[in-house]
């Protein structure tokens, strides 16, 4: 491996990477997601037929996996590098290895392996085909064909790749901590991220207001709603990823019982589908 | 001649869509070259995680067509009375484009017919191919398939078509590719474009580009590898046939290391290190010759080399890193006890409309608790424990984590805390036999747990309306069928499942949404289709056998495996042979009435007193060795009754007029059929 490259400058040449193929360059999405492919950069752009090529960085909350700063690997926040190329070019996988070696990684000196990994994401009514793609043996990027979205049977087949950020970076660094990364030339991960670990996992696991948040999703659910039937369709989808947070911080609190859970999730996908739905009878699908 | 040669070139597959997709590729080809009759020397599936390929030697370049039978007119209509051909046979040749010189007869049932007889032109091989080709491709069936630009299903994208047969190409396309004589190497080490000119070269040229095509080759390079390895280390690696297969085809060069793990971390269980190399990574442990872990471990990789050590330091990291999250769980998932952690169970779901795992071990606490009084086992409160406690391990972080080490996890923790060996084993094995192939748990506690499990997860399906199809069974009804018949025969416990299944059916109370009864009638059906596969397709009883003893009632699965034995074991055929028409002719002219008393009385012929009084020593007898569940003397006993039988039927007419005479017969016959029927239905045996 060449000399060793920090968190920020993986992220440029990403950008780099993917804008010199020219792909736009999204900023992140502004409301908490669990996942890039919740964002609506992705989310409403691959319902319709229309070409379309973004990559973007987006932190991703999961509350449940967060570990007060004190598991090496595991966070309440990371980082994905989200790629949506519709539809999606023959040589992809051929493309995809220029973006690692544009990262400094020789291929002939890896082991590089797409292991049979397909994805689903009830809450968004969403499945797809592909791989997780394992550098060296450690997972760095989840590589989907997406089939449906929306519950929407997709007429064009996107595909989507997000590269694990921190992955990426540990392997490039060789470090075994996700807080000893370096982020940018004398600031580690630590100084940008342990503290926001600590408060928000004792947040999440501890703090969390049980009885307010759900009084927060009843009124995030409510609104959602409401816009949905306005057509208001990106306000209410903003709103439908509000539930899905509270929904997560609620559950990370082990709040929800099983039947609650699943209820929940039904009540945001539902919303969810209709979203799509009248998305697609606006701009068409065919 | 020429060979031909077919590769679907794709991004990745799964590992075992490539090892079926290869067979079905030969074998449809090989139903086609069959079904035109194109001869061929030999034909061959090949093909790696990219490509699937059919190799064909020595084809015949075109099809042998079949004989057209082109049927006229009747031969009386065709030809007049002076043998001359009238208006209708000229009419049929004209029409056919044929000559008089062309007429053959056909005889039918339906007398003598003049017909031509054609053979049409021959189509070349390479015309049929480009035909017949997409078809065949994209009719392989996959468990998973999607959709991509062009349009079509397959289990991955199609990138890449090579069709060629001698030097010729065989030209078609599916979705957006045509095929061409170019193929392409290794992904990292292998050219991307290499032209092929004939099918001879294709193997050579690929493995230029780092390429093994042939899957047993790649085999042979993998275990010659994990040899040498071995013999390095002086140590001796665990192989799993599934693992090995996942290499084999998830590779297309395989490299093969070795690697190592921090010694402290052989502190863990055994299985959760088996686990994370094995399950986790798929590389092969190494172990020692007492069978305990080495610190090392040999991993594949789809590579030429690793000069800089990078691939192996690589999956020295990511197996260090899951133990050390290993031992982090073992730490912790103990220090809450399972006393305290069961309430935890009513947190997690075990099926939508059938409740929690606390409903669950519930259910099954008092199933196996019905089963160990009927089996009269005495430690009631160890099954007791052992029902209850063993869902438990799934809201402990390890299982979280390692799903797989379900039940196994369960075991270890409870014996960690102490409790006896026969619960703490009972809820390790719990979820045995695994496959088909696996063995049964060992223990009798062990065998009660996984029966009850298996039958609530059974009974619960079918409550509520579940149900699977040939390729779909998603809730593994199937597995846990054959789990239950196989760990009642290895443990020969003589229960009837018909029992069994009513008080589970009254352990769901109401959340069971089908009437009760035709859960019921629907398990035991599913439970008898279970075991007639295991006595049939696995153990290999004959089919008629099985379906003799299986007409002599299912309740009692051990008893029915008696049977076949006794069965299987019977010497002389002949008196089988005898015993099986006797049967046959007692049950046509009884035509299914029930078991009746004869009246003694009514009696007036001596060879229904003989056999009357055979039948009741005989009965009495088999009594006896039933209690001891000797079937083979019973059988024994049974084939003595077969001579008294045919002299009854030669001397002695049923069907008399005088009715209370004839029903008095008939019930005799009842009694000997009923006494048969405590083996089988010898009617049943095609002798």
């Amino acid at each position: 491996m060449e000399k060793e490259m920090n968190v920020q400058e993986i992220i440029f040449r990403l950008e780099r990477f993917w804008a010199d193929r020219g792909f736009y360059i999204a900023v992140p999405y502004d409301v908490e997601v669990g996942a890039g492919t919740m964002t609506p950069d992705t989310f409403f752009r691959v319902l319709d037929p229309r070409p379309w090529n973004v990559a973007y960085l987006q932190p991703s909350r999961r509350p449940a996996d967060g570990r007060y700063g004190e598991n090496p690997h595991r966070v309440e926040k990371h980082h994905q590098f989200q790629v949506i190329a519709k539809p999606a070019p023959d040589d992809i996988q051929k493309i995809y290895l220029e973006s690692l070696e544009s990262l400094g990684i020789e291929l002939t000196e890896h082991d590089i392996r797409f292991d049979e990994d397909n994805w689903e994401s009830p809450t968004i009514g969403a499945w797809g085909v592909g791989w997780q793609v394992l550098l060296d043996s450690l997972e760095i990027t989840q590589f989907t064909y997406f089939q449906q979205c929306g519950g929407i049977e997709l007429p064009e087949i996107p595909v989507e790749i997000t590269y694990g950020i921190e992955r990426i970076a540990m392997f490039l660094q060789g470090v075994d901590s996700v807080f000893e990364l370096e982020w940018s030339p004398g600031v580690s991960y630590k100084d940008v991220r342990f503290r926001s670990e600590r408060e928000f996992s004792i947040y999440n696991f501890e703090k969390a207001d049980i009885d307010s948040l759900f009084l927060l999703f009843n009124s995030y659910e409510r609104e959602a709603k409401r816009l949905m039937e306005n057509n208001l369709l990106l306000p209410s989808y903003d709103y439908c990823l509000k539930c899905s947070h509270i929904f997560n911080i609620l559950d990370a609190r082990g709040a929800l019982s099983v039947t609650e859970r699943v209820g929940m999730v039904m009540r945001i996908r539902e919303i969810v589908l209709e979203v799509a739905k009248r998305y697609i009878s606006e701009v068409g699908n065919g | 001649m020429v060979d031909f040669l077919l590769e679907i070139g794709t991004e990745d597959m799964p590992y075992n869509h490539v090892r079926e997709g290869i067979i079905q590729l030969s074998t449809l080809i090989k139903r086609l070259l069959d079904e035109r009759r194109i001869q061929y020397k030999e034909i061959k599936g090949i093909g790696t995680v990219r490509r699937l390929s059919v190799y064909v030697e020595d084809i015949a370049l075109e099809e042998i067509p079949k004989e057209e039978i082109i049927i006229g007119p009747p031969l009386q209509v065709a030809l007049d009375k002076e043998g001359r051909p009238t208006q209708a046979l000229s009419g049929f040749l004209r029409a056919k484009n044929a000559s008089l010189n062309d007429v053959e007869y056909l005889d039918t049932e339906k007398g003598t017919y003049v017909c031509l007889k054609r053979r049409p032109p021959a189509k070349s091989t390479k015309e049929i191919l480009e035909e017949q080709l997409p078809e065949i491709i994209l009719s392989l069936y996959f468990p998973k398939t999607m959709r991509w630009e062009g349009g079509v299903r397959f289990t991955r994208p199609i990138r890449n078509l090579l069709c060629i047969i001698g030097e010729e190409n065989v030209n078609f396309s599916i979705g957006n590719v045509s095929s061409s004589r170019f193929t392409f190497g290794h992904r990292i080490w292998g050219k991307e474009r290499i032209p092929i000119h004939s099918p001879e070269e294709y193997m050579e040229k690929l493995k230029e580009s780092y390429v093994i095509v042939e899957p047993e080759e790649r085999k042979k390079v993998i275990l010659r590898e994990i040899e040498r390895i071995e013999k390095e280390k002086g140590g001796k690696a665990l192989i799993d046939g599934e693992v090995i297969d996942y290499w084999v085809y998830t590779v297309e060069f395989p490299l093969l290391f070795i690697g190592s793990f921090k010694t402290e971390h052989l502190n863990l269980p055994y299985e959760v290190i088996g686990y994370v190399i094995e399950k986790n990574q798929k590389f092969f442990p190494l172990t020692k010759e007492d069978g305990s872990y080495l610190p090392y471990f040999i991993g594949v990789a789809d590579s030429v080399d690793d000069l800089k050590g990078y691939i192996v330091k690589g999956a020295e990291r990511v197996i260090n890193a899951r133990l050390i999250d290993a031992e982090f769980f073992w730490k912790k998932d103990r220090e809450i006890p399972f006393e305290v952690r069961w309430q935890d169970l009513s947190k997690v779901i075990y099926q939508e409309k059938l409740g929690t795992y606390l409903d669950k071990s519930n259910r099954i606490t008092e199933l196996s608790i019905f089963l160990a009084n009927e089996l009269g086992y005495p430690e009631i409160d160890s099954i007791r424990m052992a029902s209850q406690y063993c869902k438990v391990d799934l809201v402990t972080e390890m299982v979280k984590e390692f799903p797989a080490l379900q039940g196994v996890m369960g075991g270890i923790y409870l014996r960690e805390e102490g409790y006896p060996e026969n619960v703490w084993k009972a809820v390790y094995e719990h979820y045995k036999p695994l496959s088909i192939e696996d063995s049964p748990p060992s223990t009798i506690e062990g065998a009660i747990l996984s029966i009850s499990d298996k039958i609530d997860h059974i009974v619960g399906a079918f409550g509520i309306g579940i149900e699977f199809s040939g390729s779909s069974d998603p809730f593994a009804l199937r597995k846990a069928g054959l789990g239950i018949c196989k760990t009642i025969l290895h443990h020969k416990i003589p229960i009837s499942i018909n029992k069994i299944v009513e008080i589970s059916i009254q352990t769901f109370n109401n959340l069971i949404t089908i009437n009760p009864s035709e859960v019921k009638e629907k398990v035991l059906q599913f439970m008898d289709e279970r075991l007639e596969y295991i006595f049939h397709d696995w153990m290999g009883f004959p089919h008629d056998h099985v379906k003799a003893v299986f007409a002599s009632g299912t309740e009692n699965i051990y008893n029915l495996y008696l049977k076949l034995k006794a069965l299987e074991k019977i010497k002389d055929k002949g008196l089988l042979k005898s015993l099986v028409y006797a049967h046959k002719r007692i049950k046509n002219i009884i035509a299914g009435q029930p078991f009746v008393i004869p009246n003694e009385i009514l009696f007036n012929q001596r060879e229904e007193k003989e056999l009357w009084e055979i039948y009741k020593e005989l009965e009495r007898d088999a009594e006896n060795f039933l209690k001891e569940k000797n079937f083979e003397a019973i059988l024994e006993l049974l084939l003595q009754v077969e001579p008294f039988v045919n002299r009854f039927f030669d001397k002695v007419l049923v069907m008399v007029d005088d009715m209370d005479l004839r029903k008095n017969r008939i019930s005799l016959l009842t009694s000997v059929n009923s006494l048969l029927q405590m083996v089988a239905d010898f009617s049943q045996i095609v002798v």
